[in-house]
């Protein structure tokens, strides 16, 4: 197609007084797992129910799929064609899994087999047991597995693993990388940094209605992260007392020796230092994460419950 | 159309499995019929008794015409005519007061005046007094009777019609019990809070969870989201109405029909209420909000429409207010047709609530959120 998937332009968004989106523009790639990653309140299910055409912009212009998200007729052809798992997405409640997809599925005309769908998602033990007797994790499978039942082309997912125990989580970016193996192009939300930074192509980090920046994790980190870190491990107080000479910016952490530098020229002053001494040392060379890239630009980090801090 | 289907199986299905939906809907109104069966139930088998003052009476005995209309009503076995009829010289007003009672209300009474052999047998217009109490379900039936037996009376002496024994085929003269009175006033009622109770709390439930939202990011129209509610409903409907009549007539022998009046009356009844159930979901955002709204409104729709008394014994404020309820237009239609085979006033109260279906399920399509703000 060469044409992309998802185009933002300008796009606002108000509630009253309210601006929940502020003038953001973004584009995403077929083919491609998008993240947007911003803590609780930032515009980021705002933003997804727009492309989704269940909500209306303020201004700006959305194309998905190539059609008009304020258009009826594009609105339509749109429908077809994408996948939607909602934040805390629910189905009927006394319905099976089975039933559930089975009536997900009658809503297109062309379904995916929802008896392929229960295997490639492991519910089959659990296809006959009803929907509120499924652990969160579980009910999070059946929702991500309902918005795939139309083989849709683009797929979203809004905080798809929010609320699940860590190995639950990592069994379902598995699915969501499954999802790009598959040439589906993913829109994913999230507040936690390790999943943007582990499933993301590109992510773009969204403050305040705003998009702070964007660009796939490599670039975020150059561009922001700032310097890398050497770690001595267990240097301690002589490690520390020898830095300290040269340079004013070393830390000591827990009995280790940290050493923020820029250029490789550092690294070799302070490792003749060390061996002048004789001091024999354990070290490891860190990068920074995508969270610091996130603090730096944001100035907050972002807790497990999503909250700003 | 494959949509709604799904729809509409799915909703089903995720009703019927609700236990304390099936005992709302289901359980509770058979309790309540019971419970009324066996209260009023079997009290009016033997016919309903009537109380004739003959007035007519040539040289101190009865005309003959006063009595061949007096004999005609006893051969209806519908009505039972009390014996000894009441002498000429009793003032009525004073007999309907002393025979009062709490449950039965006042007597039905016939007066038959003077001068009706002679002026009836001359071809002149001549009127009998029938009195029956607001209170008495029943009333309106033995007056049908009456009627029926004048107008036997009328064309057997016009010579229209060859004598025309009176049967009680003849629909309104019908033997009925109390319990056939209950069986469409609580079906009425019944369905009305299944759809202003349950289906309010049922579709502000599923916006609450997300379901509406997450069906309307599908192909998925509104109106068939609404259409298949509400054909989940009619079904329901038809279901408890079925029930309930088989359970009038196994265990109280009721003679309630379900007839194709009835059945067009019991769909447009279940649409109404399930617009009414939707449209007060579309309005109030919180269940708990909504369904203690729907509560609000079903409790005094139910005691104010004629479901467990008559409108008419109401006071006369209380009346006007009843003829704004919907549940009135819908539980006076099921008994017109159910009991009193009385079909033309079936269908102006059939008019009234379909077309208050209309109104209220364009109203809650309207209400109905497809897309947030
Ligand atoms: N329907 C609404 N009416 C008014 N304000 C709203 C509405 N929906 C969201 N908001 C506000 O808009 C802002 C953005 O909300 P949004 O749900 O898009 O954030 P989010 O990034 O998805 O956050 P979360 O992690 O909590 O899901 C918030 O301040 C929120 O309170
Ligand atoms: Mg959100």
């Amino acid at each position: 197609m060469g044409e992309s998937t998802v185009k933002v332009q300008r796009l606002v968004k108000r509630y009253g007084d309210l601006v929940a989106v502020n003038d953001i523009s973004f584009e995403v790639q077929p083919g491609e797992i998008f993240a947007f990653l911003g803590p609780n309140g930032a515009g980021k299910t705002t933003t997804v129910e727009i492309l989704e055409c269940l909500r209306p912009l303020t201004s700006g212009e959305v194309t998905v799929l190539g059609e008009n998200v304020a258009d009826a007729r594009g609105t339509e052809r749109i429908k077809k064609r994408i996948g939607v798992l909602p934040q805390d997405f629910n189905a009927l409640r006394r319905l099976t899994a089975r039933e559930n997809l089975e009536l997900f599925a009658a809503m297109y005309d062309n379904p995916a087999s929802v008896k392929e769908l229960i295997e490639v998602f492991g519910l089959q033990e659990k296809a006959k047991v009803r929907f509120d007797a499924l652990s969160g994790g579980l009910k999070q499978r059946v929702g991500v597995a309902a918005a795939l039942v139309n083989n849709p082309d683009l797929v979203f997912l809004d905080e798809p693993t929010t609320g699940l125990d860590p190995e639950v989580r990592r069994a379902t970016w598995e699915v969501i990388r499954g999802l790009r193996g598959k040439g589906k192009t993913v829109f994913l939300t999230t507040h936690y940094m390790e999943e943007a930074q582990e499933l993301a192509d590109r992510i773009a980090m969204i403050v305040k209605g705003k998009i702070a920046a964007i660009g796939t994790p490599g670039e975020l980190i150059k561009t922001y992260g700032g310097e890398r870190t050497i770690v001595f491990t267990k240097g301690g107080d002589a490690v520390f007392g020898t830095l300290r000479r040269y340079f004013d910016n070393v830390a000591a952490n827990n009995g280790d020796v940290l050493l923020p530098y820029t250029q490789t020229r550092d690294v070799e002053v302070a490792l003749n230092a060390l061996s002048e001494r004789g001091l024999k040392v354990e070290m490891a060379l860190r990068s920074p994460t995508i969270e610091e890239v996130f603090l730096k630009l944001a100035g907050f980090r972002i807790t497990a419950e999503g909250e700003a801090k | 159309m494959s949509r709604i289907t799904a729809i509409f199986k799915a909703i089903t299905l995720n009703w019927l499995r609700s236990r304390s939906g099936l005992f709302f809907s289901f359980l509770f109104p058979v309790m309540f019929l019971l419970v009324f069966g066996s209260i009023f139930g079997n009290t009016n088998s033997g016919g309903y008794t009537l109380y004739v003052q003959n007035k007519d009476a040539c040289l101190g005995s009865p005309t003959c015409l006063s009595l061949i209309f007096i004999g005609a009503l006893n051969s209806t076995k519908v009505v039972v005519v009390n014996s000894p009829i009441l002498a000429p010289s009793v003032n009525v007003t004073t007999f309907i007061q002393s025979h009062s009672s709490f449950f039965g209300g006042n007597p039905r009474v016939l007066v038959i005046p003077s001068g009706f052999g002679a002026n009836v047998s001359r071809g002149l217009p001549v009127n009998v007094t029938y009195i029956s109490s607001p209170a008495d379900q029943l009333g309106p039936v033995v007056g049908g009777v009456i009627s029926d037996v004048a107008n036997g009376i009328n064309f057997q002496l016009a010579g229209a019609r060859p004598v025309v024994g009176l049967s009680h085929e003849s629909s309104s003269a019908r033997a009925l019990k109390n319990v056939d009175f209950y069986v469409p006033g609580l079906t009425a009622a019944f369905m009305m809070t299944n759809g202003v109770i349950g289906l309010t709390s049922i579709a502000s439930e599923f916006r609450r969870s997300g379901v509406t939202k997450r069906l309307s990011a599908t192909p998925l129209r509104k109106y068939e989201w609404i259409v298949g509610n509400v054909l989940s409903q009619a079904v329901l409907a038809l279901l408890l109405a079925l029930v309930m009549i088989t359970l009038a007539k196994v265990a109280y022998q009721s003679n309630v029909t379900l007839d194709g009046y009835t059945i067009a009356a019991l769909v447009f009844g279940a649409i109404l209420f399930s617009g009414i159930g939707m449209t007060l979901a579309g309005l109030v955002k919180d269940p708990e909000a909504a369904s203690g709204l729907g509560n609000a409104i079903a409790f005094p729709m139910m005691f104010l429409s004629g479901t467990y008394w008559p409108v008419d014994i109401m006071p006369s404020f209380l009346q006007s207010f009843a003829r704004v309820l919907p549940l009135t237009y819908f539980s006076d239609g099921l008994r017109d047709s159910m009991i009193l085979g009385n079909y033309s006033a079936a269908l102006t109260n059939m008019l009234v609530v379909s077309a208050l279906a209309v109104i209220f399920v364009l109203l809650g399509a309207k209400v109905t959120v497809w897309k947030e703000k």
